[in-house]
């Protein structure tokens, strides 16, 4: 034990003597370890944050199709779609985006009723600041906790937007809500949806879609034939094909962020094997030094994989907890173009805390593993080499 | 007692071999002090070091108390160099970014006692050698002087029984000499076998050698007693 602690001092002690050898190695890992860790963590966290999104999605979303656009739908559907065998409920929803030209952001409208409003907020959603609008106010709107400041309204609570007639309406915030998804909470703006529909100049028999609840999870697919066949020019969409579709386009992004990070993997290894194939001058007399003081082949091959371990540890330590800096103090601010996609005109968005083993694994696997393969190359040359060629010098 | 038996190095240079060591037997019984002489490139050097088990001869034998290190695994030997003998390098031979205590305590570390311990014996053997002060220095700080005298307490460190000195005499000032001669005497007297390689054996007279061998082109020209 107290020999094994001896060389740990020794390897600290020689990893601290030599840093400037051991810098570039060291600061390439860093850099590797944290360019495929904020891929992972920021995907992590955007499918964390689609799945809490889409867990108050309802079961089957119905819209309307014209020539491969969706179209409003009318609300008469929903009385059809009632009738099918196990569908619960089918409730017609106003909402859309607007485009905030002056903050440069993308806001989602959403018209609820207030039945619809209470049971939101008796779930994920809380109230910050204010309440809910009360039953017939007007032009009264709660929003996501990101907006005010999006928005740079400076703790105003009266708003405009421009509707789609290129007409002024004036809102009054009634409330802040904060949510488990930030997703939800940086770009909605809810109101009554009798305001909404006004503002989007839509007819009152018209919906934007219409969610359907279904009883029995079994019964969604079958549901969702029975309700196409009722409408055909309607699109039945699944929350399990939303939950695939979203994990799908993630995915796709991060592989191909993690497709260039290979090139930066390969070049590390690169880096890696030149460096372990060749010993300094220095190292070479250092090593002469330590077996003519009579350390042994098994003492230089320990205390070199200490000195890789340290290495690869310390490096994989600092890449990492630069990849959480980086993903949840900045908003991976470096891959929010690639990762985010449109969302990247959400208003400001922090990223979730998730932490997912495997994908840190294999990277632990892809980086530190290589780094102590070359360092074992490197300390069995060392530890094999001819005592006599280091030793001997100029012959007397 | 160390023995050597037709013992013969050739190092390879390029497609030139050159023979260091040419058939060499000869006895140093144990608690004497020899000196090994000769010219530059006569083969002291690798003649010492073949006894010390760091080379391994091309021929012959080399017996360390009835033992053939000559044809011993290099981890056994690695272990008798650790634990029974002691070698001054010339001053070249530090590793100059090391602290002095690390350089001087380098064959302790990897064994089983504690590295406080090792501190201890470490700095004791510092005070001994008047560089107490110098604990904590870079190796590459030291001046020639002290480099010596570290040389020579880092032989020390494991209390060999067998001591082997290259050139220790080299850029010494009058003070570390006279200090290299009272510690051989001192080792003399412990019953230490002692084998310097030099080129100035008559800087060593005062230590009364028991043995000198002297080498021409690597074979042992001369041998008094």
């Amino acid at each position: 034990m107290n020999r094994r602690l001896n060389l740990l001092d020794y390897a600290a002690g020689s990893i601290l003597r030599r840093y400037s050898a051991h810098l570039p190695v060291a600061a390439v890992f860093i850099i590797v370890v944290f360019l495929a860790a904020s891929v992972i963590l920021t995907l992590s966290s955007l499918k964390k944050e689609a799945a809490n999104i889409l867990a108050a999605a309802p079961e089957l979303t119905v819209q309307e199709m014209s020539g491969g656009r969706q179209t409003p739908i009318a609300v008469d559907i929903a009385e059809k779609i009632r009738s099918v065998t196990g569908v619960e409920s089918a409730r017609p929803r106003i909402w859309g985006y607007l485009y905030e030209p002056y903050a440069g952001v993308n806001l989602t409208l959403w018209g609820v009723d207030e039945i619809t409003g209470e049971k939101m907020f008796s779930g994920d959603f809380s109230f910050r600041e204010g309440g809910f609008y009360k039953p017939g106010e007007r032009w009264k709107i709660v929003v996501g906790e990101k907006v005010p400041q999006a928005l740079n309204l400076k703790g105003r609570k009266n708003l405009t937007f421009t509707d789609g007639q290129g007409k002024l309406k004036s809102f009054e915030i009634a409330g802040v809500f904060s949510s488990v998804s930030s997703m939800l909470t940086a770009d909605l703006v809810i109101m009554p949806e009798k305001d909404l529909r006004e503002f989007f100049h839509m007819d009152k028999g018209l919906a934007t879609d219409i969610a359907v609840t279904v009883k029995n999870p079994a019964e969604i697919p079958m549901a969702a034939v029975k309700i196409s066949s009722l409408c055909p020019s309607c699109r039945v969409i699944s929350r399990t094909w939303m939950q695939r579709a979203y994990e799908a386009v993630f995915n796709f992004r991060g592989g191909l962020v993690l497709l260039l990070w290979m090139g930066c993997l390969v070049s590390f290894l690169i880096l890696l094997w030149n460096k372990g194939a060749v010993l300094s001058g220095l190292e070479k007399r250092e090593l002469g030094i330590l077996k003519a003081a009579g350390w042994s082949f098994e003492d230089i091959l320990e205390l070199k994989i200490m000195e890789g371990a340290m290495i690869s540890g310390a490096s994989f330590t600092g890449g990492f907890a630069a990849a959480c800096i980086h993903v949840y103090g900045f908003d991976a601010v470096l891959f929010r173009p690639v990762l985010f996609g449109w969302s990247v005109l959400f208003p400001s968005m922090n990223l979730v805390p998730v932490f997912s083993f495997g994908p840190l694994f294999l990277i632990l696997i892809l980086t530190v593993l290589p780094y102590m393969a070359v360092s074992l190359l490197s300390a069995w040359k060392s530890a094999t080499m001819d005592i006599g060629e280091l030793i001997r010098g100029e012959d007397g | 007692m160390i023995r050597l038996t037709g013992v013969s190095k050739i190092f390879e240079t390029g497609n030139q071999d050159i023979t260091a060591v040419s058939e060499v037997s000869v006895s140093i019984p144990r608690g004497a002090l020899t000196l090994l002489t000769g010219n530059n490139g006569s083969g002291k050097t690798t003649l010492m070091l073949l006894m010390a088990g760091i080379l391994s001869p091309d021929a012959g034998r080399v017996y360390l108390d009835g033992m053939d290190i000559s044809r011993l695994p290099e981890r056994i030997r690695s272990r008798i160099r650790r634990n029974r003998t002691g070698i001054i390098f010339q001053e070249r031979f530090f590793i100059r970014t090391a602290p002095v205590w690390q350089n001087l305590v380098l064959s302790l570390i990897p064994t089983e006692r504690p590295m406080a311990d090792i501190r201890n014996k470490g700095k004791a053997l510092l005070r001994r050698f008047g560089l107490e002060e110098k604990e904590n220095v870079r190796c590459g700080r030291l001046s020639g002087g002290e480099k010596q005298r570290l040389a020579i307490a880092r032989a020390l460190i494991n209390d060999p029984d067998v001591i082997f000195a290259d050139e220790p005499t080299t850029h010494l000032d009058h003070d570390v000499l006279q200090m290299l001669t009272r510690e051989i005497q001192n080792w003399k007297t412990r019953g230490k076998t002692v084998v310097i390689a030099t080129h100035q054996p008559e800087l060593l007279n005062a230590a009364g050698p028991d043995i000198r061998l002297t080498l021409e082109k690597g074979r042992l020209a001369r041998e008094e007693r």
